[in-house]
């Protein structure tokens, strides 16, 4: 094989078909529904020890006053 | 009657709203996941459409997205009308955590749509009324976080973003009756219609399901992003009120 003849590797169209398309669809759906699932429940986490920290602050400043 | 209006009062109040939440959560989260394992598995079991192939799974997702996309800001208005009437505090706080989920919904119903569109239409996009229209209503979702985020002040905030949502509102029956007032290419409506839905229960009933499991999600969603609003609110309120206390000792 020639060179002029040679295929190149990086120019070659990606061929998707219907299955592809679905399957992309899906995927972009659950991940950005995943994503903000996550988001969700990790700032809910974080928030939730911070008031509960500040729960027990408060009960020893209140022992404390006593 | 009375003892009713009493009860949906009550629970508009925060610490109430927090321990109903509590126990509400859980069950959300379980229906969301058992909608979602029904819808999935109807989805793909489905029989595929004779002229669009299996690409008809594709509105399994993108139409329900698309629901929740408008039934978000509709939630959304209801809540500014709280907020801008009764200046109820967590009919503000109910408003603000609805745009990033709306946005998302908005972004997933406008890329699964163009991923339909470009194997079936042959393009990607088209400035069509109803795509239009949608991507005006992520413009609004986007701008109205972006105000909510600037006001540093939580009243001016939560009047001007009310304000936003109010004007906004006008979209979304533009959205759902786009394809009856303009020619377009995307199709018009088939479920949602006055002589019942033109869809074959083939079809429709993966779609309730999605539509039933998108639902759930979103509530789960509502509901946890509203209880983390106002923990947060309240560790601001905290750290104000200590920064202010060091201050007094100081002087």
């Amino acid at each position: 094989m020639t060179g002029s003849q040679q295929k190149p590797l990086l120019t070659g169209r990606l061929e998707m078909n219907h299955e592809h398309y679905v399957l992309a669809a899906y995927l972009l759906t659950f991940a950005v529904m995943f994503m903000a699932t996550l988001k969700v429940w990790l700032s809910g986490r974080l928030y939730r020890r911070q008031i509960e920290a500040l729960a027990v602050a408060r009960r020893r400043q209140a022992r404390k006053g006593r | 009657m009375t003892h009713f209006i009493n009860a949906i009062v009550g629970l508009a109040q925060p610490a109430r709203f927090l321990d109903l939440s509590e126990r509400l959560l859980p069950a959300l989260a379980a229906l969301t996941a058992f909608c979602f394992a029904i819808g999935l598995y109807l989805s793909f079991s489905s029989d595929v459409d004779y002229q669009q192939g299996v690409t008809v799974r594709i509105m399994y997702v993108h139409v329900p997205a698309a629901w929740m996309a408008m039934l978000c800001y509709t939630t959304m208005t209801a809540n500014a009308i709280g907020s801008l009437v009764w200046r109820h505090p967590l009919a503000d706080v109910a408003a603000r955590v609805a745009a990033p989920l709306g946005a998302a919904f908005t972004l997933v119903s406008l890329v699964t749509g163009a991923i339909w569109g470009k194997p079936m239409w042959g393009t990607w996009w088209v400035g069509d009324a109803r795509l239009t229209s949608m991507f005006v209503l992520l413009i609004m979702y986007l701008g109205i976080l972006a105000i909510n985020r600037a006001i540093d002040e939580p009243t001016r905030a939560a009047r001007v973003t009310a304000v936003l949502i109010l004007v906004g509102f006008v979209n979304i029956p533009i959205i759902k009756f786009s394809v009856d007032w303009w020619n377009t290419l995307h199709q018009p409506a088939s479920v949602m219609r006055l002589d019942g839905p033109a869809l074959d229960v083939e079809f429709l009933r993966p779609l309730l399901a999605m539509g039933l499991a998108f639902s759930a999600l979103f509530a789960t969603l509502y509901v946890a992003s509203i209880r983390n609003e106002i923990w947060r609110r309240k560790l601001i309120t905290h750290d104000r009120l200590a920064a202010k206390a060091a201050a007094h000792r100081e002087t």
